[in-house]
């Protein structure tokens, strides 16, 4: 994660040109290790199941862990093990950068202490932006308030969209702040309330275009305005991910239920405690969470 | 091989389980958008199994589960749900459902559940 944390700062400095940027990503997406690679290391699968997945890929158009989950190589606890382990594993953007010979050493240690000193990151939030772990990386972005109860929900509830959206729409999320505001205006949002021990009125806002888009990927259909069966597929979305935050309190003795999910246009949302706003960066575009408890 | 017919109001969640079925032996013979609405399908087309989502407007799941099984009280009803906590669906099977699935579903799991809720008596 901290590779794409670092990567938007050197393309918003315009260190490098386009081209420069392009190559050294190239570079970087295959220096990652394959999930294969991984997987026999793991010792979850041999090098014939491997082939026969990597075979598999070229007949359907689907992901490695998903098929190796369809022949029964892999469980889900497998393949999040391994994707953890393809995160974790991935070549620093600063080696590529020095191996590309477009910084010394010493260049890139000054770039480092500039995004250090830009983003406001200590040595240790920047270890934790390199371990990856989701909920080490929402207590970095959600500083609101400290640690009041409210906020440590709002963190539980991020850490669970953040694995969502990995899960099924993208996994390039990239975190911004997180604020907390009086209303909040949008052109488009699936909505759901929670209710029961907890009220709270929750979010997914975006612009159209982006919207539609992760509804086509959520959906598995092309779609190419935001209609009827977009808004639906952006409720859904929200519903599997309240349903499993409420199941996940629930297992806490904290008893709250779902109303139907909808979609508003053109909606202000006025604050009742503490409402909080989450932008997003997926690689197709910003959304942004909503959380008003 | 059986007549299924899905209660759901999320369009993109009954193409999604049309889809699955479809891809079986199974026959989807109706879709309803609320309880209301497949209540009234029910009485009309008789069913082997219904798909029944749990959060709907209108009448929700766990209502049109007891109207379904007050106009046939051997029918087998497998509830959909984004809830995975425990008394909503103890709720529903102690009402008489056959067994439940999970959103986000699976191909597999929509097919293992309703091949078990079929071989029940």
């Amino acid at each position: 994660m901290f590779n794409k944390y670092f990567g938007n700062y050197i393309l918003s400095r315009k260190i490098f040109n386009i081209e420069q940027i392009k190559s050294v990503l190239a570079k970087q997406q295959a220096a990652r290790p394959k999930l294969g690679v991984l997987a026999i290391e793991s010792g979850y699968l041999t090098a014939f199941q491997v082939d026969r997945v990597h075979r598999l890929q070229v007949l359907h158009d689907k992901r490695f862990g998903e098929l190796a989950i369809a022949e029964g190589y892999l469980d889900e606890r497998q393949l999040e093990e391994l994707l953890n382990k393809q995160k974790t594993s991935q070549v620093l953007l600063g080696q590529i950068l020095v191996d590309e010979g477009l910084l010394t050493y010493d260049g890139y240690e000054s770039l480092l202490k500039d995004y250090k000193k830009d983003s406001g990151f200590s040595d240790l939030e920047i270890d934790i932006l390199k371990r990856s772990h989701a909920d080490e990386v929402v207590n970095l972005f959600v500083k609101e308030d400290g640690t009041g109860p409210v906020v440590e929900l709002f963190k539980e509830y991020v850490e669970l969209f953040i694995r969502n959206l990995v899960r099924f729409i993208d996994s390039d999320v990239i975190l911004d702040w997180a604020y907390s505001v009086a209303n909040y205006e949008s052109e488009g949002m699936a909505v759901q309330e929670i209710v029961g021990d907890h009220r709270i009125e929750t979010g997914l806002a975006g612009q159209d275009e982006v919207l539609v888009r992760f509804a086509s990927i959520y959906a598995g259909e092309t779609l190419s305005s935001l209609d009827d069966l977009a808004k639906d597929a952006l409720g859904e979305f929200m519903n599997s991910q309240n349903g499993l935050f409420v199941s996940n309190l629930y297992h806490k003795n904290i008893n709250c239920n779902l109303n139907p999910q909808h979609f508003m246009n053109r909606t202000n949302i006025r604050q009742r405690g503490r409402l909080y706003v989450l932008p997003c960066q997926l690689s197709f575009g910003k959304i942004t969470i909503i959380f008003n408890r | 091989m059986a007549n299924i017919l899905i209660i759901d109001d999320s369009v993109m969640s009954r193409n999604k389980l049309k889809k699955i079925l479809d891809s079986s032996d199974h026959t989807v013979v109706g879709e309803a958008q609320d309880g209301v609405e497949g209540l009234a399908k029910f009485k009309k087309l008789s069913p082997d199994l219904v798909t029944l989502d749990v959060t709907m407007p209108n009448m929700d799941g766990l209502q049109c589960l007891r109207e379904i099984l007050a106009e046939k009280s051997d029918a087998k009803v497998v509830m959909i749900t984004a809830l995975g906590k425990g008394d909503t669906m103890l709720e529903a099977l102690d009402a008489g459902a056959a067994d439940y699935i999970t959103k986000p579903f699976e191909d597999a799991n929509v097919l293992g559940v309703i091949a078990g809720a079929l071989e029940q008596g």
